[in-house]
């Protein structure tokens, strides 16, 4: 894939690394001369302003598959995602916002957003409050999985019904005193409990924990 | 008319001085004492825009000195709030080519166009 990154901080930087790695043809843009001090990579490109369209078109910004716009700025970023994708259909344009509640207006206006506040805010807790055995089985394409879980703390008094998400999160088995069951909408999960529950794709960071 | 301008810049006030038979509100995420109605909240804050009513405006004037907040409030506008009559202040010519309807943009205040055309304008009168 061709991909411009623009903005070249720990992330742009940390992307460019892992794109690069990945054999992918990549250009890193920046407006501080500083960012790119100590090396002489062609792909490293000094820009005076980020929204002078001379800074794209010079770099044939038609041809990218891909723009990732990870300034300092969130609406510098949210600018850039969407001019480039409208004005100048690239398929994918990513904005990293760094304040969460404005990624939802961003993505409201079609801008496909990341926000690393958020992300991180969601790993914690799932740290904190999802244990998981893992995935049982997966079916098909991987989209769906059953997964076995210990009964997270927010999930405790409350019942399947109230618990599952429709199209998404099913509970179907409890474990409780070593004895399995099928639950009813009605059975409230209690501490201890080990859940067995079919999840999609979407929803699988609800119960899925790496550690 | 309802107007409303973002950012509480002089040309702003200027241009709402000459409007006095209009209603006239600002909306800025500073305090100012200004003569008007105002606001005080982040514009990219939709409670603040929901306060504001701002889908019940006949023009809304985007005056903030950077472009990038100006064209951001410009699409949020347009497209979220379904606002009619979008002006946007330019800042810089080097960034006209953004400054378009997909970005919600319905008119440019290109400030330096104007001046422009003021100064030519005396020039050919003398």
């Amino acid at each position: 894939m061709k991909i411009m990154i623009i903005g070249a901080q720990r992330t742009g930087k940390g992307l460019y690394r892992q794109l690069r790695n990945g054999h992918h043809d990549v250009l890193l843009l920046d407006e501080d001369q500083n960012e790119f001090n100590n090396t002489n990579d062609p792909a490293f490109i000094h820009v005076k302003d980020y929204l002078n369209q001379e800074v794209y078109t010079s770099h044939h910004i038609q041809e990218m598959d891909a723009i990732i716009a990870c300034t300092k700025n969130d609406e510098m970023n949210a600018v850039l995602a969407r001019s480039l994708k409208y004005l100048y259909k690239v398929p994918k344009a990513i904005a990293f916002i760094q304040k969460p509640e404005e990624a939802h207006i961003y993505q409201k206006l079609g801008v496909q957003t990341i926000s690393p506040t958020s992300l991180g805010i969601k790993k914690v807790i799932e740290i904190l409050l999802y244990e998981t055995k893992g995935s049982i089985y997966q079916f098909l394409d991987h989209s769906i999985q059953m997964v076995c879980i210990k009964a997270p703390v927010l999930w405790i008094s409350h019942t399947v019904q109230h618990l599952s998400i429709q199209s998404h999160l099913s509970i179907i088995l409890v474990e409780r005193n070593h004895q399995l069951f099928i639950p009813l909408e009605t059975t409230v999960i209690e501490e201890n409990d080990t859940i067995y529950c079919i999840v999609d794709e979407a929803y699988k960071h609800l119960v899925l924990e790496t550690k | 008319m309802k107007i409303l301008f973002i950012g509480v810049v002089p040309l702003a006030l200027e241009v709402a001085a000459s409007l006095s038979s209009h209603e006239v509100s600002f909306l800025d995420s500073t305090s100012y004492d200004i003569p008007y109605p105002l606001v005080v909240g982040d514009p990219l804050d939709p409670k603040n825009l929901h306060y504001c009513k701002v889908n019940q405006y006949d023009h809304i004037f985007i005056m903030y000195s950077k472009d990038e907040m100006n064209l951001v409030l410009a699409s949020l506008l347009k497209f979220e709030y379904n606002v009619t009559s979008i002006n946007v202040l330019l800042n810089s010519h080097q960034h006209l080519w953004l400054y378009t309807p997909i970005m919600g943009v319905d008119h440019i205040i290109d400030s330096l166009q104007i001046i422009k055309n003021t100064v030519l304008k005396e020039l050919l009168n003398e």
